[in-house]
C-alpha cells in the first residue's frame, strides 16, 4: 500500500479520481517494465469514501470504462483494472 | 543570527508589528545564535530580538525612531540574499547526498516524504493558498524536473548505486591528478559529477556529436558547481590547478573511445535510471496538473527536459519540434477517438521521445479547460489504498 497515491477532486456532482504509481523500481521488481500487469498490482485497490459513490468511471487517457466493485464491504477500484493500458489514471465520473 | 534564521526573510513592519510566524522565526534564530555563542553577553541577543520585533521602541528617543525603523527594514532586506547565497548557492553545492533534493526552497536534510505528507500539504494549500503556482522547473531551478525525477530513482536502489560508485571511481581513479598531496577532483565533486551525469545524460543511442555536446554542458556545469561550493575554487579567486583537474577528469570520463570502460558501464545504470525516471516524471506531471494550485510549465518541459542550472536551462527551445509532435498527436487522437489505446501503446513503446509527457499535458490541460471550477475551487479528498502494493 506504499506504491501508489490516489486522491479525488470534487465539486457538486463533478468528481474525478487521480491514481499514480510510486517507488516504481520495487513495484516492478526492477524489471524495467511499465507497471500495468495485474501481476504487478495484485489486489491493490483504491477505497472510495461515501462522498464518491459507486458507479462507472471513464478513464480520461484510455477511454476505458471502470466500474467500482464491492470487496470486503467497501466500494473499491482495483489498480489492475484502472492501470491496465496506461500507468497513470484520471477517472471521470 | 542571520545564519540561524529558519526562513529567507521576515516581514515585520512598524505599524502592524510582527506576525506570529515572524515572531517565531526571529525568536528561534536569536535563541540558536545565543546557543552557538555562549561567550557573548545575553543582553546583546535580547536587544537584537527586541529591536527586530519593535518591542523596545519606547526605549529609543523619538528622534531616533525613524532610524530604528529603517534599520529593521534594511536588516530584513539583507537576510534574503544572505540565505540565497549561503544556502542555495553554496551549501547546496557542498551537501551532495542526493542532489535532487537540493532545490531552492527545498530541504535536503528532509529525505523523502510519505503519501500522508503529500496529502497534508495539498489540503493545506487548498485551504490557505488555493491558487498558488505549482512550478516544477523554472529558469532558476538547479535541475529540471525530469533530471530530479531520474536522480530520485537512486533513492530506491542504494545497493546498486553504491556498487556502481565503487566500480566507477576505480575505473576513473587514473584520471585524478595529484595536487598538494591529495587527488583532484575530490570525492565529493566526483560524487556530484556521477549524479549529474545520470540526471542529465541524453537518452541512448548517443552519437559522437551528442556526447561532445554533453561533455561541453558538463564541463560548464562542473566549473560553476565547484566555484559555487567554494571549497577548492571560487568565482573571486579561481584555483586554476583544481579546475584543470576537474576538466581533465570530465573529459576523460566522457571520452568517446572504445576503451572508455567507465562510460560503457555507466550507460547500463543510466538506461535503468532513465526508464524509471520517466515514470517518476509522468507521475510528477499528473500530480502537478491535478493537485490544488495552478500548474506552471517552463519552456521546453513539454517533452523530457534534462537541463541543469542556468545557463544550461536557458538554451533555445526547439518549438518547431514540439509544435509538429503536438499536431501529429492531436490528429492521431482525434482519429482514434473511440479507442486511443493503440496510440498509447505506441507512446509507451518509444518512451524516450517524450510524447508520453506531451500527451499527458495535452489531455489534462484540455480537460481542465472544460472543468475550470472543479480544479480551481473543488474539494481535495485523499483516498486510502488497500492490498499488497
Amino acid at each position: 500500500m506504499n506504491h501508489a497515491c490516489a486522491f479525488a477532486r470534487t465539486l457538486d456532482t463533478e468528481k474525478i479520481v487521480v491514481v499514480v504509481p510510486r517507488l516504481p523500481v520495487a513495484l516492478t521488481d526492477g524489471k524495467e517494465i511499465w507497471p500495468l500487469e495485474s501481476e504487478t498490482w495484485q489486489k491493490t485497490a483504491v477505497e472510495l469514501p461515501p462522498e464518491i459513490t459507486a458507479g462507472v468511471f471513464r478513464n480520461l487517457f484510455t477511454g476505458e470504462k471502470v466500474s467500482t466493485e464491492i470487496f470486503d464491504q467497501k466500494h473499491r477500484i482495483f489498480m489492475a483494472k484502472v492501470l491496465r493500458s496506461f500507468p497513470l489514471a484520471l477517472l471521470v465520473r | 543570527m542571520i545564519a540561524c534564521l529558519p526562513v529567507h526573510r521576515t516581514y515585520v513592519d512598524a505599524v502592524s508589528g510582527p506576525s506570529q510566524r515572524d515572531q517565531r522565526a526571529i525568536e528561534t534564530a536569536v535563541a540558536e545564535a545565543r546557543k552557538q555563542n555562549p561567550r557573548t553577553a545575553h543582553e546583546i541577543f535580547d536587544f537584537i530580538r527586541d529591536t527586530l520585533l519593535f518591542r523596545n521602541v519606547e526605549e529609543f528617543r523619538p528622534e531616533d525612531r525613524s532610524g530604528l525603523r529603517e534599520f529593521v527594514m534594511k536588516f530584513q532586506q539583507l537576510t534574503g540574499p544572505v540565505m540565497a547565497k549561503g544556502v542555495g548557492d553554496t551549501a547546496f553545492y557542498v551537501y551532495n547526498r542526493l542532489v535532487s533534493l537540493n532545490e531552492v526552497g527545498g530541504r535536503p536534510e528532509q529525505f523523502g516524504a510519505d503519501v500522508e505528507d503529500f496529502h497534508h500539504s495539498n489540503v493545506e494549500r487548498l485551504q490557505n493558498w488555493p491558487h498558488s503556482m505549482l512550478a516544477t522547473s523554472t529558469h532558476d531551478t538547479k535541475r529540471s524536473e525530469d533530471v530530479r525525477a531520474r536522480i530520485q530513482v537512486l533513492s530506491e536502489i542504494p545497493k546498486e548505486w553504491q556498487a556502481a560508485l565503487t566500480r566507477w571511481s576505480r575505473l576513473n581513479a587514473y584520471h585524478r591528478i595529484r595536487l598538494n598531496g591529495t587527488a583532484a577532483p575530490d570525492r565529493n565533486d566526483e560524487y556530484l559529477l556521477y549524479q549529474t551525469l545520470l540526471g542529465a545524460c541524453p537518452d541512448a543511442p548517443i552519437s559522437t556529436q551528442d556526447l561532445q555536446q554533453f561533455q561541453g554542458r558538463v564541463l560548464a556545469y562542473m566549473e560553476k558547481a565547484t566555484r559555487e561550493a567554494k571549497v577548492h575554487t571560487n568565482w573571486v579567486n579561481p584555483d586554476e590547478d583544481y579546475e584543470h583537474a576537474v576538466r581533465h577528469f570530465v573529459q576523460a570520463a566522457l571520452d568517446d573511445h572504445a576503451n572508455n570502460l567507465f562510460f560503457r558501464d555507466f550507460q547500463q545504470l543510466q538506461r535503468r535510471v532513465a526508464f524509471y525516471g520517466r515514470l517518476n516524471s509522468l507521475t510528477q506531471t499528473l500530480l502537478k496538473l491535478t493537485s490544488p494550485g495552478i500548474p506552471d510549465f517552463y519552456q521546453g518541459t513539454e517533452l523530457w527536459d534534462y537541463s541543469l542550472v542556468d545557463p544550461d536551462n536557458r538554451r533555445p527551445v526547439d518549438y518547431e519540434l514540439r509544435r509538429s509532435l503536438l499536431q501529429q498527436l492531436e490528429e492521431r487522437l482525434s482519429q482514434a477517438e473511440y479507442d486511443p489505446v493503440p496510440v498509447l501503446q505506441e507512446l509507451l513503446e518509444c518512451p524516450a521521445d517524450g510524447r508520453l509527457k506531451l500527451f499527458l499535458m495535452l489531455t489534462v490541460l484540455n480537460f481542465r479547460r472544460r472543468n475550470v471550477s472543479l480544479f480551481n475551487d473543488g474539494n481535495y479528498v485523499p483516498l486510502t489504498l488497500s492490498g499488497e502494493r
